[in-house]
């Protein structure tokens, strides 16, 4: 970069005013301090000679190498562009262009530079690198393997090239060979960031000795690295190294606090208390990251955060966490099996799964899973398979219920009213009647359901919440509201709690206090990010 | 149990017909045998207009009674034989010819083309299809605003992919079932679709539940008043909020879905209930307060004039008979008080515009409550 800043300094120095300031003087100046890695001051006396002399082409191309340097992009784009205004097709301070925008993050407007610098030499491997670069990061995945594939063949030896072919080819989802060349990057290169990447992609590709190897590799080179002690944490957890993994995680926690993968394990292998709490608020704080948008990351996330949920009891958080992979066709027995485990509300860890359960875990996961990925017929029918090989599996008709109520509200009801055949004092099954019939404006028959539930589980909000509801809709708004207020002491982050409290004060006058809790359930609700209402 | 819970356990989901000997004895009643293929129930209204004339005659004629039209019962498409509209890369027609209309979509190459069975709206008009078994809300819909087609009101966000999801929102059975629900009257049967007995748009029985009971006994007992149904005139305002929001959105419905800004100024027991005073046992405020639901909907605002001064007149001033809980007069005017205090708001496609329910003292550029 220095050669190429000096070259343009001389074959562009233009007539400097030969009166006051030596603009020359101030130029070699601030390219010793440039030099000497002082931007700061380099930064500045640039600027002096520019004030002097607007039109000095070398002074912008070498502030904006300073600015850059300095990770103001946004400034040193526009001096390059200056530069490029007086000396049009300068293929340096093109590449330096280019290479500015893909250090501030636009991949797109680097991939313009780098595609014309292309264009006029083909031959050239670190612009072909770069711009491969750029259309992996745009996911013109497809474009960048076209590029790559040629060169790399025709020249194994140049790393940079295996790297950016490498991650082209992971973008592409073909994990095996990208791994083979990342390790390669890793091996002949000696790369830190290889040797991470390597350990990673061979932890999710299953080839554990190679994850482990490539992760204790990497913490040799440098022991405060975070993710490679996870891999190991997370090798001993397969291994069933309990005390190993443990002790792995803790040493990723703490190097950095905000590993919530590692946070997640602990919190999935440990006893309930807070660490899954904070489990959760990590996966929060990682999501308002937007770390997650790598898809990877996303799964793993997810994952871990349905896991998570099961263990707190939030049966029904877990599966919305789990139909994102529904949604997106993702499938593995691992997934279905914990899917039908979240779906049939057992609190087991994933460990512990008897052998004799996973056949009935895998029959409802794949029946749930085919649900929401919207093969709704398919899903009856692994259902109906299902609820014959199993007829008196508990929740197996309450996770068919759950799924269809958003839906198919009456088949919802069907279903859970055959849970209680199977188990009459399902409080579940019970609220969810109560609740469906609530919503159909059918308080009466909710009631019987709604008591049944809050002598099962008084202490679950939900039944308390069911019970008011059903006694203020059929005209006994006194005890309703005594409910209703129970529930909002046990949960008072629940918008329906407050969205029932606001209609019980409203029916008995209270105005002021109806108001109140109106406010709060709608300070408590998430306006919809697409705000469809059909008409 | 009150009123409000009488009328909501006989929402038409959980009606229970009686046998046929009863509408039989309705039939002989009124005076008149259905034609071949003439579904009973249009009997009912015709068997309250002996005794409810007035209401009788109206109502049919209001947008709530014309909720849904049935081809060749549409002035709308009979009176624009063709329609089009390009969205994106697909191109939409309605096209009318002898009665019978048809909705169209292509994308230059292939066309999918539905005949319309079910027209929801009067005025801005949504068409329901039938596509291999499914049912979809059309993607595009008609507006006098623009005596014209364009996007669906809340379609806006829909970016179809393929030549059959251009056809619209693909609706779940609840959707379809919450539709002829709202749009028209038996169309719900024990949470079932019955489009065999439904009757179009908004009748008595699809409000005034146990109809039939009434109907026989004041024919078994020679004309007296008995067994009337439950007077949803004395709900109480949270109670008529709830009921009319079963179609209208209920407070609670777009609390819970999030439907927040502008798109909500449609969903007027949401808006309402949301004003400062909103009283839910206060009955100068209320749905019924200011709407005759048996009338179009009164398009002169000084008509809700005296409606206002019920509560905002200076001591004294008012006809009506003292009430507790005066409330502040109004410093700037008497009269057009909706004009200032419910503020007309046009929704984000520029579309429709409706008179914001959220009554408050509306300040100039001030952003709209959520």
């Amino acid at each position: 970069m220095g050669a190429v800043c000096l070259l343009i300094a001389c074959l562009s120095w233009v007539r400097l005013a030969a009166q006051g300031p030596d603009p020359q003087q101030i130029f070699q100046e601030a390219a010793q301090a440039q030099q000497r890695g002082d931007f700061a001051l380099a930064a500045s006396k640039y600027l002096d000679v520019i004030r002097l002399d607007p039109n000095v082409v070398a002074a912008h191309a070498n502030l904006g190498v300073v600015l850059v340097s300095l990770g103001r992009f946004d400034e040193g784009i526009a001096e390059y562009q200056i530069a490029l205004s007086e000396a049009p097709g300068s293929s340096p301070l093109r590449l330096n262009l280019g290479l500015a925008y893909y250090k501030k993050g636009d991949f797109s407007g680097a991939a313009a530079e780098f595609a014309s610098l292309h264009k006029e030499d083909p031959g050239n491997l670190r612009v072909v690198t770069l711009l491969a670069n750029c259309q992996v990061q745009v996911g013109l995945v497809g474009q960048a393997l076209a590029l790559l594939k040629p060169l790399a063949e025709d020249n194994p030896d140049n790393l940079d090239l295996e790297w950016a072919f490498g991650n082209a080819l992971i973008r592409a989802g073909e994990s095996p060979e990208g791994l083979k060349r990342i390790q390669k990057v890793a091996e002949r290169g000696h790369n830190l960031e290889a040797y991470q990447l390597a350990a990673d992609l061979a932890l999710g590709l299953a080839q554990y000795d190679q994850a482990r190897e490539q992760a204790k590799t990497a913490i040799q080179m440098n022991p405060d690295l975070a993710r490679p002690h996870l891999v190991l944490a997370m090798m001993d957890d397969f291994a069933g190294n309990e005390k190993g993994a443990e002790i792995e995680y803790h040493k990723a926690l703490e190097i950095d606090p905000k590993v919530f993968q590692a946070r997640i394990q602990l919190a999935n292998t440990s006893p309930i208390d807070r660490q899954v709490e904070k489990a959760l608020q990590t996966v929060d704080g990682y999501r308002s990251l937007q770390a997650s948008s790598q898809l990877h990351n996303e799964q793993v996330l997810r994952y871990h955060e349905a896991l998570v949920l099961a263990r707190l009891g939030r049966f029904q958080d877990a599966l919305q966490a789990f139909a994102w992979f529904a949604s997106k066709k993702i499938s593995a027995p691992e997934l279905i099996e914990q899917i039908g485990r979240v779906g049939l509300r057992r609190t087991v860890p994933p460990k512990y799964i008897r052998e004799k359960d996973k056949s009935l875990f895998m029959a409802a996961g794949s029946a749930a899973f085919r649900y929401m990925a919207g093969q709704e017929s398919e899903a009856r029918e692994l259902f109906h398979k299902l609820f014959q090989q199993f007829p008196n599996a508990p929740n197996a008709h309450l996770l068919y219920g759950h799924l269809l109520y958003g839906r198919e509200s009456e088949l919802a009801i069907q279903e859970f009213q055959q849970e209680l055949k199977i188990a009459p004092s399902n409080a579940d099954a019970n609220m969810m009647l109560a609740w469906a019939y609530l919503m159909q404006n059918d308080p009466s028959a909710a009631l019987s359901y709604a008591k049944k539930a809050e002598q099962e589980a008084p202490e679950l909000p939900v039944s308390q919440l069911v019970l008011g509801r059903s006694l203020v809709e059929t005209g006994d708004a006194e005890n309703g509201t005594h409910y209703l207020e129970k529930a909002a002491q046990l949960d008072p982050g629940n918008p329906e709690i407050h969205i029932g409290l606001a209609q019980a004060y409203s029916e008995t006058g209270r105005k002021e206090d109806a108001r109140h809790e109106r406010m709060e359930s709608l300070r408590l609700t998430t306006p919809a990010a697409l705000p469809v209402a059909n008409p | 149990m009150n009123a409000w819970k009488a009328s909501a356990s006989l929402h038409p989901r959980h009606c229970r017909w009686q046998t046929l000997s009863v509408v039989a004895i309705i039939l002989f009643w009124v005076g008149s045998v259905p034609a071949a293929g003439q579904v009973a129930p249009q009997n009912f209204s015709s068997a309250c207009a002996r005794c409810h004339p007035k209401e009788a005659a109206s109502e049919p004629t209001t947008p709530m009674g014309r909720a849904l039209e049935l081809p060749g019962a549409n002035p709308t498409l009979a009176s624009h034989p063709k329609l089009t509209v390009r969205k994106g890369p697909y191109t939409y027609t309605v096209q009318t010819e002898e009665n019978k209309s048809v909705y169209s979509v292509t994308d230059g190459i292939h066309t999918i083309a539905i005949p319309i069975r079910w027209s929801f709206g009067e005025g801005a008009q949504t068409w329901l299809l039938e596509h291999n078994g499914e049912y979809y809300e059309s993607l595009v819909s008609y507006y006098p605003s623009i005596d014209g087609l364009d996007i669906t009101t809340g379609d806006g966000s829909l970016k179809p992919d393929t030549l059959e999801a251009a056809i619209g929102r693909k609706l779940s059975n609840n959707d379809v079932t919450a539709c002829f629900d709202c749009h028209a009257t038996k169309a719900v049967s024990n949470g079932q679709l019955s489009l065999a007995t439904l009757e179009p748009g908004v009748r008595c029985e699809h409000c005034h539940t146990g109809l039939e009971n009434h109907l026989v006994s004041q024919i078994q007992s020679g004309g007296d008043i008995v067994s009337a149904p439950p007077s949803l005139g004395r709900l109480n305002p949270e109670e008529i909020s709830r009921f009319c929001g079963q179609c209208h959105r209920t407070w609670e419905l777009v609390a819970r879905r999030g439907w927040r800004g502008v798109i909500n100024a449609r969903f007027q027991p949401y808006r309402l209930a949301n004003s400062k005073c909103f009283d839910g046992t206060d009955h100068r405020i209320g749905c019924l307060a200011c709407h005759d639901p048996h009338q179009t909907v009164v398009r002169d605002d000084t008509f809700y004039d005296p409606k206002c001064l019920a509560c905002h007149a200076a001591s004294g001033s008012s006809s009506l008979p003292p009430r507790p809980a005066r409330a502040k007069v109004c410093p700037v005017a008497k009269s057009n008080c909706v004009t200032c205090h419910m503020p007309k708001v046009r929704l984000p496609n520029g579309l429709m515009t409706f008179y914001d329910h959220q009554i408050r003292v509306a300040k100039p550029n001030e952003p709209y409550p959520n």
